[in-house]
């Protein structure tokens, strides 16, 4: 990787951030689902980067969101648990001409980057409704907000990768 | 030692993991906890500050709410305001809150106190809407003063609403005289200048002088006698037997709010007295 391409994934890193903190976390979609649209770069990142890089990122870009949101550690734990399983879950999902490729509609295919995407947000965002819950006083109705906002992560995420896909064409 | 490395480097992806994780554990239960909860939440001095920042944007995705929640506290507020200057002025610049106070006092009055709630000075046939109506016992012909003094005659009621001819309308025609003075005229507005009104019917020999007291004369049983009305801004002689007189209205009309409406307690019997009498004369 060049420095070129390291700049690029920092404007990435911060773009991500800012979104996520300025706009998505104050949407709050019938009162159950908030966007965690953020994750999508930690999904994306190439995976030729190392699982402990991979994780280090993961965890400073979920304490920054933590202390934008106030849920201190629940999406860095997250996010890490994310990472940890991302090179198993690429193992699985991605072709054999992948790889070390950022995951993509194009790297991966549509249908499996779908399903890779889909894991990834479900296993952050269970892995965070649970925690930032605490407790399993009414885990039907957490369960339930996780089930929600992966919905809403992915249905943004699908628009933004068709979108670069498109661009990239 | 070189193995106790080499256990590092082989499992070292998963011992970051642990850590990390660790950590992050410790981060929310530390959170959680209120004593230990002050280095990474927002009353942290960087975050605050970056919520700071991050106000300055946001804030203006809720510029349009917060705009409307203060525009409505406002028009509160100014109510609120507007009817606390009225009733200061209502206590401190009355000039006919004595004479309301011993005409109630004589059990002959009662008085309705009721809110402007529409109002012209600028048409030739003025009107002013009342926010009491002959739910609170207002009725056709009743007298209505305000603050620094008279303001008109009911002239229609609805249940909770009523309308008053003020003096500033042409066709009104109120009965007064010079305080002090026996003989009466009639104030009369000619449509032109809301501050002032005209009075009339006062022969030339009684002495008028500018700043005398106009008032009303008690001929009716509309308005009592002696109450406030105006004071006389210019005096002089017209062409016929009269004087021109013109009167400052006590009342500033562009500027009304609460009113009261005179209710004179014998008025049906007067009225029954006074057809009985008509009656009489015409067999």
């Amino acid at each position: 990787m060049n420095s070129k391409i390291i700049l690029n994934y920092g404007w990435q890193f911060l773009a991500y951030l800012l979104v996520q903190v300025m706009v998505l976390n104050y949407i709050d979609f019938m009162g159950v689902a908030t966007p965690y649209l953020f994750v999508l770069f930690l999904i994306t990142l190439p995976t030729e980067i190392s699982t402990v890089s991979l994780m280090l990122i993961a965890f400073v870009m979920g304490l920054i969101v933590d202390v934008c949101s106030d849920t201190v550690g629940v999406n860095a734990f997250a996010c890490v648990l994310m990472s940890y399983l991302k090179p198993r879950l690429c193992k699985l999902f991605a072709p054999a001409d992948a790889e070390g490729e950022a995951p993509s509609f194009r790297s991966f295919g549509k249908g499996r980057f779908f399903q890779f995407a889909l894991l990834m947000v479900l296993v952050h965002h269970f892995c965070f409704y649970l925690l930032e819950n605490g407790t399993l006083i009414d885990l039907g109705g957490t369960l339930f907000k996780a089930f929600e906002s992966s919905v809403f992560t992915m249905v943004l995420i699908c628009c933004i990768e068709y979108f670069k896909y498109r661009h990239n064409r | 030692m070189e193995t106790l490395i080499r256990f590092f480097m082989i499992f070292k992806t998963f011992i970051v993991f642990l850590m990390l994780e660790v950590l992050s554990l410790v981060l929310v239960f530390t959170y959680n906890d209120y004593q230990h909860g002050q280095y990474f939440n927002s009353s942290n001095e960087l975050v605050g500050r970056m919520y700071e920042v991050m106000n300055t944007v946001t804030g203006y995705f809720s510029l349009n709410r917060t705009n409307e929640d203060l525009a409505r506290e406002n028009s509160r507020l100014k109510t609120q305001l507007s009817s606390a200057q009225a009733m200061i002025e209502y206590y401190r610049e009355d000039s006919t809150y004595m004479q309301r106070k011993a005409l109630a006092d004589s059990g002959n009055y009662s008085f309705v106190t009721a809110r402007v709630i529409s109002t012209s000075f600028s048409k030739s046939h003025n009107y002013l809407t009342l926010d009491k109506g002959s739910a609170d016992g207002i009725q056709s012909e009743m007298g209505v003063i305000g603050q620094t003094g008279v303001v008109g005659i009911v002239s229609a009621v609805s249940p909770h609403f009523s309308i008053v001819i003020p003096l500033l309308n042409i066709s009104s025609r109120l009965s007064v005289k010079v305080k002090n003075k026996s003989q009466t005229g009639a104030l009369v507005w000619k449509g032109e200048d809301y501050r002032y009104a005209s009075l009339e019917e006062v022969p030339t020999y009684i002495p008028v002088a500018k700043g005398d007291s106009v008032v009303t004369s008690g001929y009716s049983t509309i308005f009592p006698e002696g109450m406030y009305v105006g004071k006389v801004s210019r005096s002089g002689r017209s062409s016929d037997n009269n004087l021109r007189i013109d009167v400052s209205l006590g009342i500033d009309f562009s500027r009304l709010a609460y009113v009261d409406v005179i209710k004179f307690k014998n008025a049906p019997e007067v009225k029954k007295l006074q057809e009985e009498g008509t009656d009489e004369n015409e067999q």
